[in-house]
């Protein structure tokens, strides 16, 4: 009996199945150790909202109109995603650098854009799981109740995806785990700490009004927060555009990032 | 012929104390944070320089009465005490945790070090470390407007006995966890936790009916309680209480860290 050589695998326009096992090993690479990278996120961020409502006096205070744990809940909800779903991507890929398995990820026939999309899609996943349990956990002390489905999924999803991308670019651009760390400490935490997560913007001096202005992550928590309270600091749909534009940007970057070779292939 | 036999070196003499081994052992671990220095500087820097932010714009305008800039001054000495408290229990977790992985405890534990001596080097740089850190983040708060402490023994004795509470823990956390995320699980489901809510950012008086007395339970709410006595002038407790117990707490932690470091807990296999 004469054996018959196997086939290859004949692949369509997408690698249907090369994209679903990358974007299977994102979210698998998390849920292992998912006390530290959905559990830890989500303590921390009970904590900022126990402090706030306990000791500082949050459960009497308002912000405007709106209790103030109304307005702080979402704002942490935001800032958990968007740290988790950056910090998902660029340790994903760092790891994968210095440790020399990056090539089980580029040998196989993934095209440049499915590579990007396994990887932000893992990103997105976790910032939203993340996110999703911290409001449930949050929801019934905070009284927080939703007003606007569409807003809270839109602003969520485009969130995640900015932080994810973001987390990729820092990835393939750092050298070492001291790159990541620097862009950690000071771009992804201040930015998610000062764009108006804890307080209304209207509290800033003029000149950090402005520059919230032009600020994506600003936009992204105040229609996050609108989604829940109805109420907005800024426009909303410069935010809704604004993001939109950042991410196409961003989506566009990492794909030449990845589609080059840049820092990936010698 | 043959060449005469050298003569056996005769054995070093180690005193009682084994004052080169622990003085090795704390330049070992002085080059490691010299390695990472810049993570070392930057990382208190950016995270107590952003609380201070957030809270101060949190807080709000101080209105009539001042109670912003009233809660703001009283949190300022808990931000400073949390940064050194952290400080301290991470230099001991993670420099054993990451020898004990990669095998290298070994160094550690075959020289004639004993638990006492092993546990003092490691004591003395996580202390250098917590140190350092007072002296990044000091300037932080004094920026945001917090004064030198009132009582500058009285913050020094609680800041160094929490640093060596903390310390301790470090190292019977790394003795017990087996993997770097149960270290982890340690510090960000028990030691964070119990650090925020322990006072360290408002007075616990102005807290609900169950929790005051809760928080009374927790260790950190003594040192914390006892570093702003000596740094505002504001306590809760009685300054000896909060003594009495961090002593209590101090001595109960080393009696333990020593006996498991002397059976090799965790360490010798």
């Amino acid at each position: 009996m004469i054996h018959q050589a196997p086939t290859p695998r004949t692949i369509g326009a997408v690698n249907w199945l090369g994209l679903w096992t990358l974007y299977r090993k994102e979210v698998r690479r998390f849920l292992k150790v998912i006390f530290q990278t959905v559990g830890a996120p989500v303590v921390t961020t009970l904590l900022f909202f126990a402090v706030f409502a306990l000791a500082l006096g949050g459960i009497v205070r308002t912000t405007g109109t709106v209790p103030y744990l109304q307005f702080l809940a979402p704002g942490l909800v935001m800032m958990a995603m968007a740290q988790n779903a950056f910090a998902n991507t660029s340790s994903s890929v760092i790891i994968a650098k210095v440790q020399g398995n990056i090539v089980d990820v580029l040998m196989p026939p993934l095209s440049a854009l499915e590579l990007a999309v396994g990887y932000v899609a893992g990103g997105i996943t976790r910032g939203l799981l993340v996110g999703l349990v911290t409001l449930l956990a949050m929801a019934p002390f905070a009284g927080l109740t939703v007003y606007d489905p569409v807003f809270v999924l839109y602003h969520a999803v485009m969130a995640c995806a900015l932080l994810s991308m973001l987390g990729v670019m820092g990835g393939i651009w750092a050298e070492k785990f001291d790159h990541i760390a620097a862009v950690t400490n000071f771009v992804v935490t201040p930015l998610t700490f000062l764009s108006g997560t804890f307080y209304t913007v209207d509290r800033l001096p003029e000149t950090f009004w402005w520059l919230a202005h032009f600020n994506p992550f600003f936009y992204m928590i105040d229609g996050f927060r609108y989604g829940f309270i109805g109420h907005s600091d800024g426009t909303l749909a410069v935010g809704i555009v604004v993001l939109a534009g950042v991410n196409l940007a961003l989506g566009a970057a990492t794909y030449r990032m990845f589609a080059s070779g840049y820092k990936l292939k010698a | 012929m043959t060449a005469p036999a050298p003569a056996p070196r005769a054995p070093w003499p180690i005193g009682r104390v084994h004052w080169l081994g622990i003085a090795t052992i704390y330049r070992r671990e002085a080059k490691r944070y010299l390695r990472w220095w810049f993570e070392f500087i930057t990382q208190p820097l950016v995270s107590t320089g952003l609380f201070v932010l957030v809270f101060r714009l949190a807080l709000g305008p101080d209105g009539e009465d001042g109670a912003g800039a009233a809660a703001f001054a009283y949190l300022l000495p808990g931000l400073l005490i949390y940064s050194l408290l952290m400080q301290a229990v991470a230099s001991t977790l993670y420099s054993l945790m990451f020898d004990k992985i990669e095998g290298a405890l070994a160094d550690i534990l075959m020289p004639p070090l004993t638990a006492g001596e092993f546990a003092a080097g490691y004591m003395m740089s996580a202390l250098t470390a917590a140190s350092a850190t007072a002296a990044i983040v000091l300037p932080i708060v004094l920026l945001a407007g917090l004064g030198l402490p009132a009582d500058p023994l009285t913050a020094g004795v609680f800041a160094l006995l929490g640093c060596t509470e903390l310390a301790l823990c470090g190292i019977l956390i790394a003795t017990v966890a087996k993997k770097w995320d149960q270290a982890e699980a340690f510090v960000s489901f028990g030691l964070t936790p119990a650090a925020f809510l322990s006072g360290v950012f408002a007075p616990v008086g102005a807290l609900p009916a169950p929790l005051p007395a809760l928080i009374k339970l927790n260790p950190f709410h003594y040192i914390v309680d006892g570093f702003r006595a000596g740094y505002l002038g504001l306590n809760d407790n009685p300054v000896w209480l909060n003594l009495m117990v961090c002593l209590a707490i101090t001595g109960g932690l080393l009696v333990v860290c020593l006996s498991m470091l002397r059976r090799g807990v965790g360490i010798r296999v």
